[in-house]
């Protein structure tokens, strides 16, 4: 019987996904343990490491190729034993020269100094620091400086950063094509211009200044963050930009984050979620620019416009967008506290949307307390070429009619159904029709039960005899978001 | 097999023992060492593979003939008018019963496939081999492998003890 000689060995061990086989392997024999050492790319460690830096050495010297470490403290008590601290990260970047990737999540002993270490990592490429509390702009700065290779920078819950040097050193000498900064108390809207010429190269960036904070912003607070006579400066591009995902901010006409608005040629990918103050005319201006934009999410919450109280955005945006993007292929809209018996509360009509459908390749939609999304929207949705996936949360006014016409979307394959009060048994019945339906997802409907349901999953899409998958919950199986809409 | 249509170029393949097998090109060129060989013109009469016997290379003939675009001798990816998800499916349920053999023959296969340059057949031989030895016993694994333990118990046991913190 012939062995498999040693590169196939680690090329089988390479594909092996499940952590208790890799474990298994380094005991079978000192062959296989190298071969697993060797072809080890990326570790998370955390907790169960003791005593913390010692344990880190063994495990960087026994993988000699780590490209991605992950150090991860979540959850740890004293009772753990010592965290680890700064000279850890000395640990890392004189043991692993292949280091590209780093994330450091609940650290609470490493500071500044720690960080400083990173310099030596010349490949790193990825820095991810998640509530390490004690770093503050300097350590980021000497990142900054001795790393020039990064390109993706994520800053989540450090209350400590501010904006002072790195923003502008980062942005003059650095090539960073990703930039997420999520609920940092120090680093405000304002502060992000000062990334200056960096904004021409960025791809990707998510700005949330205050992830937790939700409906009470509503009558366009002051964003006390603004400084009266500091000279922003707005004349920088960021034609490069891809992705773009702001959250929970104020703005005004010409000031902050509001100018990426207009300046995003290449934008494929925009979310918004409770930004205030903004009306039609940025997304006029939006949609004239962003003429490659493939998806949009709008997170909605009515505001005072005049003397309407209404949803940010109206039937022109719809226009605009109809008009100017023809590569809109998903939507994605929330409306947050918009009470169903005002349906003015909400910019959009349903007349509205159907023309937008109608107008572009959508292949996505997804619907958050849409009110005014009757029946009428669904036969406009039966008649979407390409549409395949569908998710209605809160919409009150599809009926079993609504149901009938969906079940004829030529495309459809995924259909999820949350607190859709007046859908029935007989509606969801309609869907044994359905010609490509794979999927189908109806929670919180009180008015189906789970009888209808797995009757839509024992019956087989037509063309391929494939058996459809479904899932039923009495209850909505409700992420965080959704306790927000009211219903 | 089907039947050799008029125009389509032919390869000859021989194995060390003596056997001949005309395939066409496109089935050929499924793998990248022999698609290689052809565009450098080392292909003229015959191509011999070395190491791989007759019974072996049957079964990869076999493989590439179900695996190559449908579209003919063009190398060109499959049609459009066969509905995709339908086709793969189909292969899916093609390879899973072309994998059942015994841990010879698909090791030899995964060299095969290896030394010929498959993409296809190398991650299918591969994968169906972890999935076999997946959740085993180390004994089992070791026996399948036909390796021996080459530890002593204490370095078994520092290994033991780090292996709680690499597989977290």
């Amino acid at each position: 019987m012939e062995d498999l000689p040693e590169p196939l060995l680690a090329e089988i061990v390479k594909k092996v996904a499940k952590r208790s086989d890799l474990n298994s392997f380094s005991l079978v024999s000192k062959q296989l343990y190298s071969i697993e050492a060797s072809q080890r790319g990326a570790i998370r460690v955390g907790s169960g490491l003791h005593p913390a830096r010692k344990a880190l050495a063994s495990l960087c010297s026994r993988f000699p190729n780590l490209w991605k470490v992950e150090i991860d403290y979540s959850g740890w008590t004293s009772g753990h034993g010592n965290q680890l601290g700064n000279k850890g990260l000395l640990v890392i970047s004189s043991c692993c020269p292949s280091l590209t990737d780093l994330t450091l999540s609940f650290c609470s002993r490493i500071k500044d100094s720690g960080l400083g270490y990173l310099v030596n990592c010349k490949k790193l490429m990825s820095l991810r620091l998640n509530s390490v509390q004690k770093i503050t702009s300097g350590g980021i700065l000497s990142v900054v400086v001795g790393c020039k290779t990064l390109s993706a920078l994520h800053l989540i819950d450090c209350e400590k950063i501010g904006s002072e040097g790195w923003l502008e050193n980062l942005g003059c000498e650095g090539s960073l094509e990703e930039l997420v900064v999520e609920n940092c108390k120090g680093i405000s809207q304002y502060d992000l211009l000062k990334f200056g010429p960096g904004w021409m190269k960025l791809l990707r960036f998510k700005f949330d200044p205050d992830p937790m904070s939700c409906s009470w912003n509503i009558y366009g607070s002051d964003d006390l963050s603004y400084v009266a006579h500091y000279p922003y400066k707005y004349d920088f591009c960021c034609e490069s930009l891809t992705d773009l995902s702001l959250a929970h901010i104020a703005t005004k006409p010409g000031i902050g984050l509001r100018f990426l608005l207009g300046k995003c040629k290449a934008l494929e990918k925009l979310r918004l979620e409770y930004i205030n103050g903004l009306n039609d005319s940025d997304m006029i201006t939006l949609s004239k620019c962003c003429k490659n934009l493939r998806s949009i999410s709008l997170w909605l919450l009515p505001q005072f416009y005049g003397g309407n109280f209404r949803t940010a955005f109206t039937d022109d945006s719809l226009k605009s967008l109809a008009v100017s993007c023809p590569m809109l292929e998903s939507i994605e809209l929330t409306f947050d506290g918009c009470e169903p018996l005002y349906p003015s509360e909400i910019g959009f009509t349903q007349d509205g949307l159907i023309m937008l459908i109608q107008s572009c390749p959508i292949r996505v939609l997804v619907l958050r307390g849409a009110n005014f999304f009757a029946d009428k929207g669904m036969k406009a949705l039966s008649s979407a070429p390409l549409l395949e996936t569908l998710e209605l949360v809160c919409c009150r006014a599809i009926t079993d009619a609504g149901m009938r016409f969906i079940a004829r979307a030529p495309c459809l394959i995924n259909l999820t159904l949350r607190i859709c009060a007046q859908v029935t048994d007989a509606g969801v019945a309609m869907l044994v029709h359905a010609l490509k339906l794979e999927s189908l997802i109806i929670e919180g409907c009180d008015r189906v039960s789970k009888k209808a349901v797995k009757r839509v999953g024992g019956s087989a899409q037509c063309h391929t005899s494939k058996k459809r998958l479904v899932q039923y919950s009495a209850e909505s199986a409700s992420p965080a978001e959704l306790k927000r809409i009211r219903y | 097999m089907a039947t050799r249509e008029a125009g389509k170029k032919m390869i000859m393949l021989k194995s060390p023992d003596g056997m001949e097998f005309e395939v066409e090109e496109a089935v050929a060129m499924e793998s990248q060492t022999i698609r290689k060989m052809i565009e450098d013109d080392c292909a003229d009469t015959a191509i011999l593979i070395p190491n791989i016997n007759s019974k072996i290379l049957s079964r990869v003939i076999e493989y590439c003939n179900k695996h190559v675009p449908t579209t003919g001798a063009t190398g060109a990816a499959a049609s459009d008018t066969v509905a995709p998800a339908a086709l793969a499916e189909d292969l899916k349920i093609w390879d899973a019963e072309f994998i059942k053999v015994n841990r010879a023959t698909r090791f030899d296969l995964i060299q095969a496939a290896s030394y010929l340059n498959i993409k296809g057949l190398l991650d299918l031989t591969s994968q169906t081999t972890i999935d076999t030895i997946s959740d085993n016993s180390l004994e089992e694994i070791r026996s399948f492998l036909s390796t021996k333990n080459d530890y002593l118990p204490e370095e078994e046991q520092t290994i033991r003890r780090e292996n709680q913190w690499a597989f977290q």
